[in-house]
């Protein structure tokens, strides 16, 4: 698991701004107070007709449409309507949209007395791709092992994949993996170890069924037939993109429209924003800048002016499975200490670093699992949400005495360039820490340029500025992927606390193995001990995730993995 | 009529003009001609649009270099200090507000409210966005001009493979995309540059910025010089110089560069003006200077972001720009004006 996982700029994230290199999407009611407070996954019943063209727009552009590469918010959204998997996440709000359900597989797979053995059965044409192709266990057979192809360059099959029988050292397609076995309509998937989280890793995008002709392509192929409940007609690659329905789709999930146009890939936000209050767009996932969010929540949130003339709620603040968090460099003097990591947590302002984000941008926190994942009901609160009070700072200045360290402390942090609230709020954590003698020097980078800096061993940074978006709703998401000592790669890592202890080690991996309550019972308590014992990071905020939609759109659904469900989006009558 | 006895004054040649001496018949008292420099005064001060374009400057030049550490002594924080106080339901607080301070020792006035979410100043952010602005456009036109003089007139001067050679570098710098090639130095290079401060004279990134901007400042003085130096070269006087065995620099230092003067005053004070806009461009694109320093392109720039809800914000900096630049252009105007040997009194 060496890959990034889900992961989002904090620092580009105003209020959804930059998806890049994220993906993954977070959001589910059920935890977390919001700020803003509204009707988590929106509303559904309104009249409405069938049909009709909702009108899309993107600020941060989507990445890919091949789902081996495919890995922005965005990206994931469109292909959570474009997509049939072996596994799926309905589409419903909250906890409820959490729970995996059979989708291609007529039910949940059979698992060997070892663990290690999923066998699947996927009857065919039970699903058909637009162009009349079935999906069969061949079909993800193929989509698999393409995946796995090191020609592909998937983070997934790097990520996620590895503990696949045959993985390591496969050559690519066409050979067959040898853990990856099709048997009429069985699929049986062996693994190396017993991992619990398996099935949620091949409930993700990565794992979309696709065309058995779809060749290797690193750079992503420009078309793709789609199984889902649509499928995507065109792409212009930066500027455009049509969703229409699949006409051979006869799965259970619903569609209201019959196309989904994607205008423009690239809208300035205010733009974007200015389009959807005059109802030019109908949705736009990440166009609304934070400085905004008063203003639209005051006239079309829950409580709005404008909600209590027309009965049209149109602005949403939803909780999400999103951690904003500042990454600790252990293997740097400054933060070698766990004690001065501590001395941080206790001195740095939550509310006042969120501030400049934007109101109803998350929820102060200082765990590492945000409310909306489970695991985290068993992590406890151990530092300051609301702003330090001066007992607060005392006691940072006595760990920071304890640990014996000379002060002024300097700390370099790596942050992202070009977006005044990251800048702002690194502002903010400089004041803070300065008053326990830690001087940091901020050092502003292109957000791609950022993370690639942080993952490099060895970097000369000592607090990195990120944020994590779930990849699925699973502590592993966090923790294995985040905090391992495992994952600390020569370049490409995103455990960026350089975080190495071989007791959290080996407890992730054992919580690992273990499913249901006890998984997240044993993350909850691991996280709770790091952060008590030996903090890896500084975590600030759960974000939200916010919506804002035209006059016309009447269906929404904020799911817990893909944002804003495009497949039961609707018009108005 | 009283007749003239008229003297040459040597060097008057030098400025392009005629300095007259002598006394009128009869009278005793010596008249002294008023020499070029002189005329080109007189020709100025009657200039009032010009002159009120040097008061500005000389305000702006000590608002910026005096005022802003007088006006954060006074109000009691920095262009750079935070204050949560100063953020109105996630806003910047308006002009005039009166804010309590962090630390709670009393409050402060924000005269033109507070610039960001965080609450620092914009009256103390504007004041030190023109520090910065001057320092760059200041420093960068005059690193600009003196390469191109000195390009120039040896383009000029020595004609032949040297001419070639400045020309043609003339012309790939001009064939540039500017902007885009700025954004990309600085997005490169930049962050390196950036830690260069001279010592602690300039906040970080000034030194980016100037080096990004002489770089793309040099060409046009440099063309004009040469085209200059190409017809004084063949004046007679350059010619007599060779004739007693001066040397090339001396001819260029005293014969050929004292020409030039009135024309290198003039480009530089209409370059400060292009300059302070080029700064103010690539801060708003993201590229100038790094934060929390404020300078009037970054704080145009993070104003976008409130436009709805504190449209003040893109004025401050927007008209701190305009009086600037606009202050430097008719100065550049007047000048040129003032110094035009054809010009009547």
């Amino acid at each position: 698991m060496k890959r990034p996982g889900l992961w989002l700029a904090v620092g580009a994230l105003t209020a959804g701004i930059v998806l890049l290199g994220a993906a993954g999407c977070g959001s589910s009611s059920g935890g977390g107070g919001s700020v803003g407070s509204s009707a988590p996954g929106g509303q559904s019943n309104v009249p409405h007709v069938n049909g009709g063209t909702l009108k899309v727009a993107a600020h941060g552009d989507i990445d890919f449409i091949d789902p081996a590469l495919a890995y922005y918010q965005t990206s994931w959204q469109v292909e959570y309507a474009t997509c049939v998997k072996l596994l799926n996440y309905p589409d419903k709000s909250g906890d409820a949209g959490k729970v995996l359900t059979p989708e291609a597989a007529s039910a949940m797979p059979t698992v060997s007395p070892d663990g290690k053995t999923y066998t699947f059965t996927v009857p065919a044409g039970k699903y058909k791709f637009n162009t009349g192709e079935p999906v069969t266990a061949a079909t993800f057979q193929h989509a698999l092992e393409r995946d796995l192809s090191p020609k592909q360059a998937s983070y997934f099959g790097a990520t996620f994949l590895t503990d696949i029988q045959g993985a390591s050292g496969y050559k690519g397609l066409p050979a067959h993996v040898s853990g990856i076995k099709v048997t009429g309509d069985k699929l049986a998937i062996t693994l190396t170890e017993k991992d619990a989280g398996f099935l949620s890793k091949v409930a993700t995008p990565f794992a979309c069924a696709i065309p058995k002709d779809t060749p290797v392509n690193s750079k992503g192929v420009q078309s793709i037939a789609g199984a889902g409940p649509f499928y995507i007609a065109n792409w212009v690659q930066h500027r455009s993109l049509v969703l229409k329905k699949n006409p051979y789709y006869k799965g259970p999930r619903p569609r209201y429209l019959d196309e989904i146009d994607y205008t423009q890939l690239t809208i300035d936000q205010n733009q974007g924003t200015l389009e959807l209050k005059n109802g030019q767009l109908d949705y736009c996932p990440d166009c609304v800048p934070g400085s905004e969010n008063f203003q639209l929540n005051q006239e079309f949130g829950p409580d709005g002016s404008s909600t209590k003339q027309t009965g049209n709620q149109r602005f949403f603040i939803t909780p999400a499975a999103i951690i904003s968090y500042f990454a600790l460099n252990t293997a740097r003097p400054t933060f070698q200490n766990p004690l001065v990591r501590q001395a941080v947590n206790w001195a740095i302002d939550r509310p006042a670093i969120e501030k400049p984000y934007g109101y109803g941008y998350g929820t102060p926190g200082d765990k590492i699992l945000p409310p909306a994942l489970p695991g985290s009901q068993f992590e406890k609160s151990l530092y300051p949400v609301t702003s330090p009070t001066a007992q607060d700072i005392s006691k940072a200045k006595a760990l920071i005495k304890q640990a014996g360290v000379k002060t002024p402390l300097t700390a370099i942090e790596y942050s992202t360039a070009g977006t005044p609230s990251v800048s702002q709020a690194d502002a903010v954590l400089t004041a803070n820490l300065a008053k326990i003698g830690i001087t940091v020097k901020p050092k502003y980078f292109t957000r791609a340029l950022q993370f690639q800096n942080e993952g490099t061993k060895g970097v000369a940074m000592d607090i990195a500025n990120e944020g994590w978006i779930e990849d699925y709703p699973d502590p592993y998401d966090f923790m294995n992927i985040l905090l391992s000592g495992d994952n600390i790669p020569k370049t490409g890592g995103n455990n960026f606390s350089y975080f190495n202890v071989p007791k959290y080690n080996q407890q992730m991996d054992h919580a690992n193995t273990l499913s249901g309550n006890a998984r997240y019972q044993a993350y909850g308590s691991i996280a709770t001990d790091m952060m008590q014992n030996n903090p890896p990071w500084a975590p600030w905020l759960y974000t939200n995730n916010i919506d804002f939609f035209g006059p016309k759109v009447g269906c929404t659904v904020d799911t817990p993995s893909y944002i804003m469900d495009l497949t039961t989006m609707c018009l108005r009558k | 009529m009283a007749s003239e006895r008229t003297t040459l004054v040597p060097g008057a040649a030098a400025v392009g003009g005629t300095s007259v001496s002598g006394e009128i018949e009869g009278s005793g008292d010596a008249i002294r001609a008023r020499g070029y420099w002189e005329q080109a005064w007189i020709r100025f001060k009657r200039d009032r649009v010009a002159m009120a374009s040097g008061v500005v400057i000389i305000l702006i030049v000590l608002v910026a270099f005096i005022g802003a550490p007088i006006a954060s002594h006074v109000l009691g924080h920095g262009p750079n200090d935070i204050n949560s106080n100063a953020v109105i339901n996630y806003a910047p607080a308006g002009p005039w507000t009166t804010v309590k301070n962090l630390d709670g020792t009393g409050s402060s006035l924000y005269v033109l409210g507070a610039s960001d979410a965080v609450g620092r100043d914009e009256f103390l952010r504007v004041l030190s966005g023109a520090r910065v602005s001057l320092e760059v456009a200041i420093i960068a036109t005059v690193i600009g001009v003196f390469i191109g003089v000195v390009l120039g007139t040896l383009a000029g001067f020595y004609g032949g493979l040297m001419d070639t050679v400045v020309s043609r570098m003339t012309e790939i710098v001009m064939a540039f995309p500017l902007l885009l090639f700025a954004i990309g130095i600085a997005a490169t290079i930049g962050a390196r540059l950036n830690s260069y401060t001279m010592f602690g004279i300039f906040v970080p990134g000034i030194v980016t910025l100037i080096i990004i901007i002489s770089v793309f400042s040099w060409y046009y003085p440099a063309r004009i010089v040469r085209a200059q130096v190409l017809s004084l070269r063949e004046k007679e006087y350059v010619e007599a110089a060779k004739m007693v065995g001066c040397s090339n620099f001396r001819i260029m230092r005293s014969h050929l560069l004292p020409h030039l003067v009135g024309t290198i005053i003039v480009y530089g004070t209409l370059t400060v003006a292009t300059n302070i806009l080029f700064e103010a461009a690539l801060s708003y694109l993201g590229v100038g200077l790094p934060p929390p320093n404020a300078s009037w392109g970054n704080l145009l720039s993070d104003a976008v972001t409130w436009y709805t809800v504190q449209p003040w914000l893109i004025v401050w900096p927007g008209v701190a720009i305009l009086i600037t630049t606009l202050a430097f252009n008719l100065l550049g105007d007047g000048l040129r004006d003032a110094i035009d040997p054809r010009s009547t009194l």
